[in-house]
């Protein structure tokens, strides 16, 4: 029951995230715009390609020096080429390679071909963001390459965080199948307080040798507060929220799954099932108690039969009682995150 | 990251030679294959025979039975894949890859097939060159499959062995395990195949076992009634996979 297990996760997302939320969440334009109108941070769109025509009229000399091009339904980063710099006739990758701007015609080609995006299509946009930066506070933990932070929210609780910092072994990556870093976050302090190599725990980066326990993320309230608004905005009922800090933006949510991975307990050294069951029957607790509030409220009405002054208000009055019913502001339990 | 870009040249060097080690455990398979079922008289065949008895003898099951266990063998598959957490290829993958053994014979079924889909996986590289459509791809990789045993057939001089055949299961778990293999690399998929392979001959030697086809010869409906209720009492099991309590033993030791 503390642990998570496939079982029961798929359980829970057949129970809360919809079809149609599901196939949202694939598509990273159409994504940022809900997420955007929900308030929540995203990176900036510099242009989605979503044809040949398209493609042929784009002015790709005037895109910036540094940038990110990617499938609009990609998956595991595939097809993601960044670049940092001009050079002679194109860009400069962050791998070092140079990118022309005919080989970046060409990539454009492949992705609109859906070559590159996930199966069932065969055809795809291409979307240009500018390129993220690691915030200073990541960056100094890190040799190079990106670290990003995942939380697992159910509705708009967070359950649970860790960031995941890339190693010289993963190659800047970060995913801890390829030998990134993950350390747990605990909600309170924004601190890490655990890290987890592939099975072993360890107490500094491996790259770095930067000290990781007690070290402070950068942002932190906004970071939750972002991770918070997602599940409402994509209508998932678990989500799992991906963000970064950028070094001049802040808080971005780069991408929101509906499947995440359970990989995070070990890094925890926790179980999401004991957190999922507490808030569940906190939210029914809170649902029954409203009920019972609504209906002595219409009782002591109708016993007293007290004649309406202002029908006005009156409607206004229900109305606010059947919202906070519904939506109900949920208090986080801080409890939680110890 | 796996875009192109990040490939290192060295990557091709490596595919390379595990192309051409693929290859040589398919010959040695195949060498296997043909000391088992040669009918030229040779000393190889003449030991096995008369070690193992005929390797080419059919299960010699009714009909019927084969339909009233593929229920048994879904049941299986259920359990495998909720109770124990083994990954497997499709669905009913396993399943069916049993039934089509059930027709050809105990030790025909599984090797016969086997040698079919490692000779699909030796193909699907270069057919992958040939950048088919998904459909293009899995006919021609069926035709290929055909062509395979049909050789085999004419070799071994046994066509009853793999008329029944069911081709197409062969080609849609090549198709799978490339899609894995691309995915997730040649350590998964392998896995996976073996996986694969050992459910389907768990099946078959049970649903074959001679109480189960007594069982399905004297009342008929009692497997598959007896499956459906097993199935939906797996089917809403949510508890942790036996292979979760290994995977998650850091995140037990903490709770
Ligand atoms: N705008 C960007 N700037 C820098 N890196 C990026 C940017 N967009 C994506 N990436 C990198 O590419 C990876 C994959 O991108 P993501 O948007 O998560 O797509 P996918 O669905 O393919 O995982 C990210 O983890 C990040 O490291
Ligand atoms: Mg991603």
């Amino acid at each position: 029951m503390a642990i998570l297990g496939m079982n029961r996760r798929n359980a829970l997302i057949a129970r809360l995230n919809p079809r149609e939320a599901i196939k949202g969440v694939n598509q990273k334009f159409e994504t940022k715009q809900r997420l955007a109108a929900a308030g929540v941070p995203v990176p900036p769109t510099l242009a989605l390609i979503g044809d040949e025509a398209k493609s042929a009229a784009f002015d790709y000399a005037s895109l910036p020096d540094a940038f990110a091009i990617k499938p609009n339904r990609g998956r595991r980063g595939e097809g993601v080429i960044l670049v940092d710099g001009r050079v002679k006739g194109g860009w400069r990758k962050l791998s070092g390679e140079v990118l022309t701007e005919k080989a970046l015609r060409a990539h454009v080609t492949r992705i609109l071909a859906g070559e590159l995006s996930l199966e069932g299509g065969n055809s795809d946009a291409a979307l240009i963001e500018p390129l993220i930066r690691a915030h200073p506070d990541f960056a100094r933990m890190v040799p190079f390459g990106l670290p990003d932070i995942r939380i697992i929210c159910l509705g708009d609780v967070p359950l649970m965080a860790m960031t995941r910092l890339p190693t010289q072994e993963s190659g800047g990556r970060a995913n801890l199948h390829q030998g990134a870093v993950g350390a747990a976050i605990d909600f309170r302090s924004g601190t890490i307080f655990r890290a987890v190599l592939g099975q072993d725990e360890v107490f500094e980066h491996p790259s770095t040798n930067v000290a990781l326990i007690g070290a402070g993320l950068p942002f932190w309230r906004e970071t939750v507060a972002a991770a918070r608004r997602c599940s409402g905005a994509l209508g998932l009922g678990y989500v799992g929220v991906d963000l970064v800090i950028d070094a001049t933006r802040g808080v971005q949510v780069l991408e929101c799954n509906a499947y995440p991975g359970l990989e995070i307990q070990n890094v925890n050294g926790a179980g999401l099932g004991s957190r999922i069951a507490l808030v569940e029957r906190l939210q029914r607790e809170r649902a029954r108690a409203a009920r019972r509030a609504g209906t002595e409220a219409a009782h002591s009405r109708t016993a007293g039969m007290r004649p309406v002054k202002d029908p006005r208000a009156a409607l206004r009055d229900a109305g606010r009682r059947i919202a906070d019913r519904v939506t109900g502001a949920f208090l986080l339990p801080v409890s939680l995150a110890a | 990251m796996r875009s192109d870009d990040l490939t290192l040249p060295g990557d091709i060097a490596l595919q390379r030679a595990g192309y051409a080690l693929a290859a040589a455990l398919a010959a040695t398979f195949g060498a296997i294959v043909w000391a088992l079922f040669d009918r030229s008289d040779n000393i190889v065949t003449g030991t096995v025979i008369a070690m193992i008895g005929d390797p080419s003898r059919p299960w010699n099951l009714p009909g019927m039975h084969l339909l009233l266990v593929m229920p048994v063998g879904a049941s299986v598959v259920v359990f495998v894949r909720s109770v124990l957490g083994w990954k497997t290829f499709g669905l009913f993958t396993p399943m069916l890859l049993a039934l089509a053994y059930l027709q050809s014979g105990p030790i025909a079924g599984p090797v016969i097939s086997t040698a079919a889909i490692m000779i699909g996986m030796l193909a699907v590289p270069f057919l992958k060159l040939l950048s088919l459509s998904r459909v293009g791809f899995l006919g021609t990789l069926i035709a290929i499959v055909v062509s395979a045993l049909g050789a085999m057939a004419l070799e071994f001089d046994q066509p009853a062995l793999v008329s029944a055949f069911p081709v197409v299961v062969t080609a849609l778990i090549v198709e799978r395990w490339w899609n894995d293999y691309e995915a997730d690399g040649p350590k998964k998929a392998v896995r996976m195949t073996i996986a694969t392979l050992g459910v389907a001959l768990a099946i078959q030697l049970l649903v074959a076992a001679p109480p189960v086809v007594r069982l399905a010869a004297e009342v008929p409906l009692a497997l598959p009634l007896a499956s459906i209720a097993l199935m939906i009492v797996l089917g809403r099991y949510q508890g942790l996979r036996l292979s979760e309590l290994a995977r998650f033993r850091a995140a037990q030791q903490g709770a």
